[in-house]
């Protein structure tokens, strides 16, 4: 074959690259969010890596060159200001609203109230707020694009973890009627929802190995290919959704889930 | 790896159908752009063989072939000629189509339907089952196929176009649980209003009247406008990459808001 490496290239300047742009990340201190933190700085954003464990947000921000923040989502003031803050000398355009917390399992004959309205708050809320807060810089620039996590589970409505499915499905929701409701300033509101992904949070379950080998092979065989989701699978799909590349999309939930459900 | 080396499409091989005009054009040369080396078909040759001219002309690598995507025979033939002679197969994108025969279903003419699902429908399925031998024996390999929001919107007097489009979803997902666990996935995509020769056929001639037609469209996207070839394009290209290595079965909209199901 004789294509040219250097003509090659070519095509992932420009419309998927990200240099100039300023992006803000939550929950960038879990497996997702860094592996979105660096596809995004790869891409040539500069990077604001916020987490509710300051560590962790450290951790990833020296990953990438990008910024710490250590911020809890559910603080509404909390992230005003830090987005804010991140916005102030060069502006804002991403904002991707990862950070969440792991279902538990319950029925939902027997949901507890406190505990949904926990999961609520960290996932819908947050995520709210995150929307919110970039809005108030992204409206009065006439660009962005905004990014929530949703999951597979709003898909396969999975017994016993009521609380994280719903939540999730009104993340996909708000991001449908953000978008309807942002477009004329140029504004696009995209929602990823990742099959299972193995980490050490995802996992905290299944101590014994052979018990989490069993549970992942349960995931992988409900994929026609066999695998599991893998957190580069989910940041490929976020750096499309960041940049011009994906200039015509929004109010769209992409699922990178190996085809364990086929919505119309 | 990279996330720009995962995009790359160097060294793989990657067969167009409709690339002679539109959308088709876009993709192949987007797909050439990112590094592969693509067959430009068309029905009409001229067409596919100017599309195979401008990539090669800007330092890409592509053939042209005449190709009527209703003749199964001549589908097979041609995509296994390209697999032999490029020695693999790892892109098929099913692109060619026809607009809607225009009828209400009260009134459908049962010839003008069965023509508009032989080009769309079954044009897409042999373009499948052509390229499935060789990328179910590679255990690898991504099928795109053209959909459309017609599926989605309900439009009067498109009957016979948005069927179509609906069974090229339908055969999309069925086909991405078959082929799965051979590493073969299996997309489509759904572009809103893109003007092109073929969504421009029922636009009318005189100009204003012609722009307020793209403008009724562009409104009823969130983003107020309508497409470009290169939208569609960058989708085929995420989906044709290693970028969508766990993406199958999914139907993506690049409709500017038009439509947002579930």
């Amino acid at each position: 074959m004789s294509e040219s490496p250097d003509y090659a290239q070519s095509i992932l300047h420009g419309d998927w690259k990200l240099d100039g742009k300023v992006a803000f990340v939550t929950g960038a201190g879990g497996a997702i969010g860094q592996a979105i933190c660096v596809a995004l700085a790869e891409a040539g954003a500069s990077v604001h890596c916020a987490d509710l464990r300051a560590e962790a947000a450290t951790e990833t921000a020296a990953l990438v060159g990008g910024i710490p923040v250590a911020l809890n989502v559910s603080d509404k003031d909390a992230v005003f200001a830090a987005v804010a803050r991140a916005a102030a000398s060069d502006g804002l355009h991403i904002m991707c609203n990862i950070a969440g917390i792991a279902g538990r399992s319950q029925k939902v004959v027997d949901l507890e109230e406190q505990g949904f309205d926990e999961m609520f708050a960290v996932h819908f809320k947050g995520v709210l707020y995150g929307c919110q807060a970039a809005m108030k810089v992204m409206r009065p620039a006439g660009q962005g694009a905004i990014i929530n996590m949703s999951s597979e589970a709003i898909d396969i409505a999975p017994a016993t973890i009521a609380s994280y499915a719903v939540a999730k499905a009104s993340i996909s929701m708000l991001t449908k009627i953000l978008a309807s409701e942002v477009a004329d300033c140029g504004v696009r509101a995209n929602a990823v929802a990742p099959s299972f992904i193995p980490s050490e949070l995802s996992l905290t379950r299944y101590r014994d190995a052979q018990a989490r080998e069993r549970y992942l092979d349960w995931w992988r065989a409900k994929s026609p290919l066999g695998e599991l989701c893998a957190v580069e699978d989910v940041a490929a799909q976020v750096l499309y959704l960041a940049s011009d590349a994906s200039s015509f999309i929004t109010g769209q939930t992409l699922r990178a889930n190996g085809g364990m459900s086929m919505p119309w | 790896m990279t996330y720009s080396s995962r995009l790359s499409l160097v060294g793989k091989a990657a067969f167009v159908t409709g690339a002679g005009a539109g959308l088709g054009r876009a993709v192949a040369q987007s797909l050439a752009a990112a590094g592969a080396r693509v067959l430009c078909s068309d029905l009409d040759a001229a067409a596919a063989a100017q599309t195979a001219a401008a990539i090669s002309a800007s330092g890409g690598h592509a053939d042209s072939a005449s190709l009527n995507v209703t003749d199964c025979a001549a589908v097979v033939d041609a995509v296994r000629a390209f697999a032999g002679a490029a020695g693999r197969l790892d892109i098929q994108c099913n692109i060619a189509g026809v607009a809607s025969s225009g009828h209400r279903i009260e009134e459908m003419d049962e010839a003008a339907f069965d023509a508009v699902f032989a080009a769309n429908f079954k044009g897409t399925l042999y373009g499948c089952q052509a390229a499935l031998p060789m990328m179910l024996a590679a255990k690898r390999g991504s099928i795109i196929n053209m959909a459309s929001s017609a599926i989605d919107l309900s439009i009067p007097t498109n009957a016979s176009y948005s069927v179509s489009k609906a069974a090229v979803v339908m055969l999309t997902k069925v086909l991405a649980n078959e082929a799965g666990p051979d590493g073969v996935r299996v997309n489509a995509v759904a572009p809103g209003f893109i003007p092109t020769t073929l969504s421009m056929g029922p636009a009318p001639v005189e100009p204003h009247a012609r722009s307020a037609f793209v403008d009724r469209w562009a409104a009823r996207a969130p983003l107020g406008r309508v497409g470009t070839p290169e939208d569609v394009a960058h989708q085929f290209l995420y989906l044709a990459s290693d970028a969508a290595a766990f993406i199958t079965g999914q139907v993506l909209r690049v409709n500017g808001g038009a439509t947002m199901p579930w």
